[in-house]
């Protein structure tokens, strides 16, 4: 089990991080979600110990991972770009990583490779997807138990972004690893995290599955009998999508009873209960604007 | 899992520069000597044919032999000192500075404007294997480059009309390249400890470039300000007299101990070579233990969130920019001295103010503001 506890850090007197709590179970799959500068890319360096907290530790079963390197041998961070290894050819790296991590599977390796026709050239020659193939099939060759990944699908195509999630699932079910993927695709990590970690301002804002998130917050379309009633929409606690005529749609932070007793004041004529993408969760929870995503 | 992973991952990235300094000093330690041993030919049958144009050389020089003029004195003069112009020291050592700056710019510097330095870190090694494995690999260069270039200059000498030079010399050259060898090392240590605290490659070549000329240069700064206060004129004469020629001084700055080397008699002076063999290469191993150890210290604690920055250490910048504006400060103030026949403390003063002006404002641009916004 991966247990962060109370991980701190200052950043040019600023607070990047600040107690992060949580802890990773084997075979999940955790989604790290928070608007741009939230410190997610941070969190992870923290978290393969690039870079050291001020405060806290990162343990991967009871050792931690600043005080033992060997631990990195069974965690493997995948940053959002392929920069590191690019003077390399694919052959070198696989070579590097095969005499670096003894659980290297070169096979495996050859495999996707293979499937997704990536040649052996430099890396930097490769296109962005292809890239990205290639770091995460090198990661996944090494059969680690952990894997923190920083915007695997960022800047792919649809394929590649599908191609990539596939290659992700597949190695939870096979090997049962953990995988923690800091992502603004919301709608991709939606369709393959078990839990949700929601950092705001270096804080951990909320840890939950998609479900639990989806009965915290609520989104409701209602058809008024009349206008859409101007208290509705001065609510801070709720945020209005869209209003069209007599029809609001909106999304509340907290699912409660004050504000079923509000709606209902206003004597609506249909109240609809919209299912939430992750993408309404984020909004509504971190207060996010669809540009930032 | 091996260390050997480290060295050829840091040989995938030096290899060039590593390979390129084998190259060039074999050519430095050879290519000098054998024009130099032409230089010799023709000299010394320039000498035969006109004996009477050079004082002290008989009629009958043609059948003198070549030792002859090496043993006549000042009177032949270019042949007089002829075993240490063979070595081509300054060339050779040259090279070395410039490779050691590049070496260790690459190693620990262009890794922090990559993102391999993140993947570095991320690698199950710690930041003490990461950083022996980068100097093995640069110190590797010298030793080898030394090895080749050494033996080949010596040989070439041996093989020479000249041989006599050398044969009784052999330890004395020996010990003289292996201290060549050890300059070279000592250069690359500084440099890559300036990498574990210069943020990008810029910065830690700026930083190398600072460690070389500080020691030397601050002494040099000092003494030109008490000159401008003319009662403090001898003082500062002794006590930067002193400093140049200390242990320290040779200890703590390669340049300085290598400038301390009198090579002009060296091969002649018993004297002169006990200097040199007691202090030069065991002060160029000094600094090497203790570059390379505060090297290994500060990258072990370098935050590698800093990277990018010019000065990586946030808590330290207070001195940095404490040290800047002071160093700058006095050279503002010796060169607007300067201006004048005698020096004089009002130009000084004021030359000190805006050298200083410049160096706040030039510490605040670099040490606050500088950032290439590094991932890594």
């Amino acid at each position: 089990m991966l247990t962060v506890q109370q991980l701190s850090k200052t950043i040019d007197r600023q607070q990047v991080l600040e107690d992060i709590d949580f802890t990773v179970n084997s075979g999940e799959i955790i989604a790290l979600v928070g608007r741009n500068g939230a410190g997610k890319t941070t969190l992870l360096r923290t978290m393969v110990g690039i870079i050291r907290p001020d405060k806290g530790d990162v343990r991967y079963g009871p050792s931690s991972i600043f005080e033992k390197a060997e631990l990195k041998r069974d965690v493997i961070f995948v940053p959002d770009s392929a920069d590191a290894l690019k003077h390399y050819t694919i052959n070198e790296a696989a070579a590097l990583y095969e005499s670096i991590y003894p659980g290297f599977n070169r096979s495996v390796f050859r495999e996707t490779l293979t499937r997704y026709n990536i040649d052996n050239k430099k890396i930097r020659q490769l296109s962005k997807g292809q890239k990205a193939m290639v770091t995460l099939s090198l990661a996944f060759a090494v059969q680690a138990k952990y894997y923190l990944l920083d915007e695997p699908t960022d800047g792919l195509d649809v394929v590649a972004k599908s191609d990539v999630l596939k290659l992700m699932i597949a190695q939870v079910e096979a090997r049962n690893c953990s995988i923690i993927v800091s992502s603004h695709q919301l709608h991709e990590l939606e369709r393959i995290a078990d839990r949700i970690i929601m950092i705001e301002k270096g804080r951990v804002k909320a840890v939950m599955s998609l479900d639990e998130a989806r009965e915290t917050s609520v989104k409701l379309q209602v058809v008024f009998n009349e206008q859409v009633p101007v208290e509705l929409l001065e609510r801070k606690d709720i945020e209005v999508i869209n209003v069209t005529g007599r029809v609001a749609l909106f999304m509340a932070k907290e699912r409660t009873k004050e504000l079923d007793t509000f709606v209902d004041a206003h004597d609506p004529m249909l109240i609809e209960e919209i299912p939430m993408s992750l993408e309404d969760i984020f909004r509504v929870q971190l207060g996010g604007e669809a540009s930032v995503f | 899992m091996s260390f050997k992973v480290l060295l050829k991952k840091d040989w995938k990235q030096v290899s060039i520069l590593w390979m390129l300094l084998v190259v060039l000093s074999v050519i430095v330690f050879t290519v000098p000597a054998w024009t130099q041993l032409e230089d010799f030919n023709r000299e010394i049958e320039n000498i035969r044919a006109n004996p009477s144009s050079f004082e002290g050389v008989p009629l009958d020089a043609s059948n003198l032999p070549n030792r002859w003029f090496f043993e006549s004195g000042d009177s032949v003069g270019m042949l007089y000192n002829g075993l240490m112009s063979l070595i081509p020291m300054g060339m050779v050592i040259f090279l070395y500075v410039v490779f050691g700056l590049l070496m260790a710019s690459v190693l620990i510097g262009g890794e922090r404007n990559s993102q391999m330095s993140d993947f570095s870190m991320s690698l199950p090694f710690t930041r003490t294997q990461l950083y022996i494995s980068k100097w093995l690999i640069g110190a590797s260069g010298f030793v080898v480059a030394t090895l080749l270039g050494g033996p080949l200059l010596m040989a070439i000498i041996h093989l020479s009309d000249f041989s006599f030079l050398i044969q009784p010399k052999d330890l004395e050259v020996s010990i003289m390249i292996l201290f060549m060898m050890l300059t070279g090392i000592s250069v690359f240590s500084i440099s890559l400890w300036m990498g574990s605290f210069g943020g990008e490659s810029i910065s830690q070549a700026l930083w190398s470039f600072v460690a070389l000329l500080f020691p030397i240069g601050i002494v040099t700064l000092i003494e030109g300000s008490l000159y401008t206060f003319e009662r403090f004129v001898d003082v500062s004469y002794s006590l930067t007299q002193m400093w140049m020629e200390s242990i320290p001084l040779r200890v703590i700055s390669p340049l300085a101990n290598v400038f301390n080397i009198d090579t002009y008699d060296i091969f002649r002076s018993n004297g002169l070579w006990e200097d040199f063999v007691t202090v030069a290469p065991l002060s160029a191993l000094a600094s090497i233990v203790i570059s390379f150890g505060l090297g290994l210290w500060a990258f072990n604690r370098a935050p590698q969130e800093n990277n990018g920055r010019f000065f990586m250490f946030s808590n330290w910048l207070w001195l940095v920019h404490l040290v800047m504006v002071l160093t700058f400060g006095m050279l503002g103030g010796i060169l607007l001295s300067a201006v004048t026949f005698s020096p004089n403390m009002v130009l000084y003063i004021i030359g000190f103010v805006l050298g200083g002006f410049i160096a706040h404002l030039l510490a605040k641009r670099l040490l606050y503001r500088f950032n290439l916004k590094l991932k890594s």
